[in-house]
């Protein structure tokens, strides 16, 4: 057993035990880590990920664009379908189902700044939905995603959080120095995957519980969490056995499936035309506010607004952050053989696009139902999110088709999340192998249901929200180093600097084949 | 891949299709109302009923007042509304008559051409009622309309419409009886001014009011309707006014209508409109229960999984007009969900664990007496005020005169308002340990029945918190065998800085029977609270907020606080000494003089700095040499 695997079971369990015994004092803990980190850093994390965005398109669009993340003729592993569904599925999954009905309407009735049932304010609340899950959530994902993936295919390294770090760094500092520079990382990136999973885990099962009592009337209790728990854990073990090629492929292919057909039904059985005339005009706003907005800090406005900035926008970025070191070793795996420009355009490009329609679909139908139809729909999110989208579905034909749908969907969902994690997790606890053992992915596996199981029955979901953003906070540290070294090391790319004609891939790729094998 | 996928999507489309198009290939059932209780409840029985007969139903529940649903109707927006026969003579240009059936049959045939047809009648009707309050009169002595002419002036409270009308308005009836002399208050259509007219009687500003014949207050409030002897005012029987062509059109209509016939008697219907306009429930709700009780429908058909928000009030608060507007008002804050008021002894305790939504309470319940003094309790804000609650301390007329010489005080449950503040009087005055107070379930009948009757054997007096008039200790002080008493002993103390949330209160003389001095007393608010907002984890609002601890209380939020307000309409400023609903309080920005600085904070924003150019630095250092892995140390 290596030391990161070591280190970060002892600190998983202290924390783990931590919540169960005084979860008072541990959430009180890591709600002041975050609070005051936004207090006096709001503009540093606002500035850190608007420049994540500006590196992804400087990627894309500069020569490096022309860099493949394998050897040079190497071919994409996936299928450019099941990579899309897989982002997705990894990246933002129930998230997107919790909040599309529910995010355009809250900040349609109460903006931050202005009054709202306006249409102004109609305006703005897709403008601030699509800042909140568009280019910048993808921009995070794919900076961690990219210097890892680079660093993996490119050059044959472990696909490891500190592998960047241990390399690009390793003429600045000492061995020593870099060890444990790298080893921290490394069990950082852990921590924040295992909690922020355990936390999602634990919200999503909430959810799925919430639909099921809406749809088959089921009881809205311990047992209920219990038994939803324990049939994921069964599938997501079974899937994790598979390997990503098999398991997570055809769940993801399924949810996109099942997700498609939601968004069509929400699209086409609604006012279709007014659907898109809300995705279009969304567009044009989001295009002229994207540079505003992604240096708007707030401060000028009272007091009061910085509350909203800090709950609302800087929340989303670091969420994105903490689900940093998942996503990203993830979308790494899946990414082999596309070169940067096709990775940052399919990373960040199209599930903005995606994500954009799916808010017109469900934001801009609520929004017609609030402005323009019977109303009732802010009630409905107001009095409880995680039921929004059920009663939102009222409103539509098939409400029980719709409804069972979703639920399957965010079922299959918090599956494939749970599934793709442990998989990071034994990567990185494994010194990067990218097809870990079976009986490391079962033994991860069976710690983050246990840390759910711990967090519903303790009845302590404060703690699991908690702990999926505050691992962020540290990670931040380990992103900008990761960003530093994959520019170190990046510049003297052959592709990038044609004189050098030695072709250290070749090389490198036979190795990366050697333990794929 | 792509094929495969393609075919998948396509064949749940299909699915999807078919779902979508299933409900149209039949015409469904458009049915409107008028809005007030009472259309609403009948309008929801037609539709539940044609539901269950399987005609697919679209509502519009309510629609509008007669000129615009009528117009509706004609111009095929709705197929079927329950109208009165009265008011469809007088909209088709016709003298209302007082002979339903003829009435009806005239109505028919002028409704023929123009494709409208009336559908068997529920069975009752709805005419106006002129009522007073029992004790009115008994002292004035009058039983019919015509023995108001023996009165020098009558003074009406009526809703504006009721001045209006050509011909069957107060200024015909009072031609028709030769009614002279009258002074006239006039309210707003709806509800809200039937409840107004009610307090105008209740209070006595007015003597007699106007209500129609189904209103749930006639019952409530044990009003007398005067005897319309001379029949001036005309019948308002209800039946569906139905389109002809929907009958023809959709199987069963007719046999649904025709199921409701005479099937609703007035006293059925006026606990109907009591149980919408007092207790708050939903027409859909109302209307299913009466027919499942009536066996026209399955039980639990129709109006049934809607979530019922839960009102909690301490035991002392009583269904009264306020607590009524107030429950409406709730009501129209959660876009129409039934209401459950219940009463409990820790009503801010039920709140707090989420298992009720709203509490209806005095500004006493948000705080405990600790040894110092009152202790803010700190787990619920007030949104709104809903009205006052006076202490009345009410002791026998031959008895002691003063809270100095009792011994025992009975008052209403323990948790209830008069309990809590009576338990606040005596301890900061003193005489906690003199006197010894009785919780009792009783009512304030009872109580005050059980003084007199054991002759001030079981306790000295009775301690209450009431509306200033409350009706049933107006209706003991009448009998002359009580008396109300001075809280004089806190009103000299310094004891209202200490308890800042009851206040010095007076009841002016001749408030009641035999009352004939102002009385010292005290006053609490009676306020609309929410569960105290509770912080989250990140922020107070945003994501990490969202609330799937479906265990937790959730406050009302400021959308739904801004709509019950509304509702209520004008209202007093909350009492500063109860904690505000976070969306009143008002917005403050603290100047500060000097530019406000902090250290630490300082530091830390120098350190990430810092660390951000050593990391800029770091890129451009030269790269290592060769990128293989460095060896584990």
């Amino acid at each position: 057993m290596n030391t990161v695997m070591l280190v970060s079971l002892v600190l998983c369990a202290a924390i783990a035990i931590w919540g169960v015994v005084d979860p008072d004092s541990m959430t009180g803990s890591a709600q002041w880590l975050v609070n005051y980190s936004l207090t006096a850093l709001d503009w540093y994390f606002l500035a850190l990920c608007t420049s994540f965005l500006v590196i992804m398109g400087y990627m894309a669009f500069s020569k490096y664009g022309n860099i493949k993340l394998g050897a040079d003729d190497e071919e994409p592993e996936f299928s450019t379908p099941s990579w899309i569904a897989m982002l997705f599925a990894a990246g933002m999954g129930s998230g997107l189902l919790f909040w599309g009905v529910a995010e355009p309407i809250y900040h349609f009735m109460s903006p931050p700044v202005g009054e709202g049932e306006t249409a102004m304010a109609a305006r703005n609340a897709m403008v601030i939905t699509n800042l909140h899950w568009g280019l910048h959530a993808w921009s995070i994902y794919g900076c961690c995603a990219l210097t890892v993936a680079y660093f993996t295919f490119r050059l044959g390294l472990p696909s490891m959080v500190s592998t960047p770090i241990r390399v690009g760094f390793k003429n600045v500092f000492g061995p020593k120095t870099l060890n444990s520079i790298g080893n921290t990382s490394d069990v950082l990136a852990v921590i924040a995957v295992v909690f922020g999973l355990a936390g999602s885990l634990a919200m999503g099962t909430l959810m799925v519980r919430s639909g099921m009592h809406s749809v088959f009337g089921t009881a809205n209790d311990v047992t209920m969490s219990m038994i939803i728990i324990a049939v994921m854990t069964v599938c997501f073990l079974l899937s994790a056995c598979t390997g990503v090629d098999k398991g997570i492929k055809i769940l993801s292919n399924i949810n996109m499936i099942v997700a498609i057909l939601i968004l069509l039904v929400v699209l086409f059985g609604g006012p279709t035309a007014y659907l898109f005339q809300t995705f279009i005009y969304a567009i044009g706003d989001y295009l002229i506010q994207l540079i505003p907005m992604s240096f708007k800090t707030y401060a000028y406005t009272p007091a009061g607004s910085w509350n909203w900035f800090h709950g609302w926008t800087l929340t989303y970025l670091i969420w994105w952050l903490a689900w940093g070191p998942f996503v990203g070793i993830f979308i790494a795996r899946i990414s082999r053989g596309r070169t940067i420009r096709q990775f940052v355009l399919y990373v960040v490009g199209v599930p903005t696009i995606v994500s954009m329609l799916w808010f017109a679909a469900f934001g801009g139908a609520a929004i017609h139902i609030e402005m323009f139809g019977a109303g009732g729909i802010a009630d409905k999110v107001f009095a409880d999110v995680a039921g929004a989208l059920f009663g939102f579905f009222e409103y539509f034909p098939g409400t029980t088709l719709l409804n069972f749908l979703a639920v399957c969907l965010i079922f299959i969902f918090l599956v494939t999340s749970a599934d793709s994690g442990t998989f990071v997790i034994s990567m990185m606890t494994s010194k990067g192998d990218l097809n870990p053992q079976t009986k490391l992915k079962l033994i991860w596996g069976l710690i983050i249901a246990g840390i759910t199981i711990a967090t519903i029955v303790t009845e302590s979901v404060k703690v699991a929200k908690v702990m999926a953003i505050t691992g962020a906070i540290p990670f931040t540290f380990v992103i900008i180093l990761q960003l530093a070294a994959f520019f170190r090391i990046i510049r003297e790319d052959p592709i990038v600097r044609e004189k050098h004609t030695h072709v250290r891939h070749v090389d490198s790729d036979s190795q990366s084949d050697e333990s794929a094998a | 891949m792509i094929t495969k996928y393609i075919k998948q999507v396509a064949a749940v489309l299909l699915c999807a299709a078919l779902v979508a198009c299933g409900g149209d290939d039949q015409k469904s059932l458009r049915v409107g109302a008028k809005p007030f209780a009472e259309s609403m409840i009948l309008a929801e029985m037609i539709a539940q009923m044609a539901e269950n007969a399987g005609i697919s139903v679209e509502r519009s529940i309510p629609f509008g007042l007669t000129p615009k649903i009528m117009e509706a109707l004609k111009q095929d927006v709705l197929d079927v509304y329950p109208e009165y026969n009265g008011t469809s003579l007088t909209f088709l240009g016709q003298a209302p008559t007082s002979d339903g059936e003829a009435s009806t049959a005239k109505v028919s045939a002028l409704f023929k051409p123009l494709g409208l047809e009336l559908t068997g009648k529920f069975g009752f009707s709805n005419d106006y009622a002129m009522v007073m309050t029992k004790e009115r009169a008994k002292d004035l002595g009058v039983k019919t309309l015509q023995d108001l002419t023996k009165l020098a002036s009558v003074s009406y409270a009526v809703d504006e419409d009721f001045v209006q009308r050509p011909a069957d308005g107060l200024q015909q009836m009072n031609r028709r009886y030769g009614i002279t002399g009258s002074k006239t208050a006039t309210f707003p259509v709806g509800t809200e001014g039937k409840d107004k007219i009610v307090s105008a009687l209740l209070d006595g500003t007015a003597d007699v009011g106007e209500l129609f014949m189904t209103d749930g207050q006639i019952a409530e409030y044990d009003l007398v309707v005067l005897s319309d002897n001379l029949t001036f005012f005309p019948v308002y029987e209800v039946a569906p006014l139905v389109r002809s062509d929907a009958l023809a059109s959709l199987k069963g209509l007719r046999e649904v209508l025709e199921k409701l016939a005479g099937k609703i008697t007035p006293a059925d219907m006026q606990a109907m409109n009591k149980a919408v306009d007092l207790d708050a429930q939903s027409a859909a709700t109302v209307a299913a229960g009466f027919l499942s009780a009536k066996g026209l429908l399955p039980e639990g058909a129709g109006g049934d999984g809607a979530a019922k928000i839960a009102v909690v009030a301490d035991p002392g608060v009583k269904r009264d007009t306020d607590t009524a507007r107030a429950l409406r008002a709730i009501r129209s804050g959660y876009a129409g969900s039934d209401l459950d008021l219940v009463n409990d002894v820790d009503p801010l305790g039920k709140l707090a664990s989420g298992e009720a939504r709203i509490a209806i309470v005095g500004a006493e319940s948000f705080y405990s007496l600790g040894a110092q003094g009152p202790v803010s309790k700190g787990n619920a804000e007030a949104f709104a005020v809903v009205g006052y609650k006076s202490g009345h301390l009410v002791g026998v007329d031959k008895g002691t005169s003063s809270l100095d010489g009792m011994t025992k005080i009975a008052t209403g449950p323990k948790g209830s308002g008069a309990s809590i503040v009576l338990n606040m009087l005596l301890n900061s005055i003193g005489k906690a340990g003199s006197i010894e107070v009785i919780n009792s379930d009783n009512t304030t009948h009872n109580l005050l029945l059980g003084m007199t009757a054991m002759g001030a054997g079981d306790h000295d007096g009775v301690f209450l918190m009431a509306p200033k008039k409350d009706r049933e200790i107006a209706g003991l002080m009448r009998t002359g065998f009580y008396k109300l008493i001075d809280l004089t002993e806190w009103a000299e103390g310094g004891h209202t800085a200490r308890f800042s949330f009851i206040r010095p209160a007076t009841i002016p003389a001749n408030t009641y029977p035999s009352q004939g001095s102002p009385i010292t007393t005290v006053s609490t608010q009676l306020v609309l609270a929410s569960p105290a907002k509770t912080i989250q984890a990140a922020g107070e609002v945003g994501p990490g907020t969202a609330g799937i601890d479906s265990s937790a209380a959730i406050p009302v939020s400021a959308s739904a606080v801004e709509s019950i307000r509304e509702a209520l309409g004008m209202m007093d400023v909350i009492d500063p000494a109860i904690p505000v609903h976070g969306s009143l309080a008002p917005k403050i920005t603290v100047v500060d003089k000097s530019l406000p600085f902090s250290a630490d904070i300082s530091i830390i924003n120098i350190l990430m700095i810092l660390f951000t150019i050593w990391v800029i630095y770091l890129v451009f250092l030269p790269s290592p040499r060769n990128f293989k892995m460095p060896e584990d140390v």
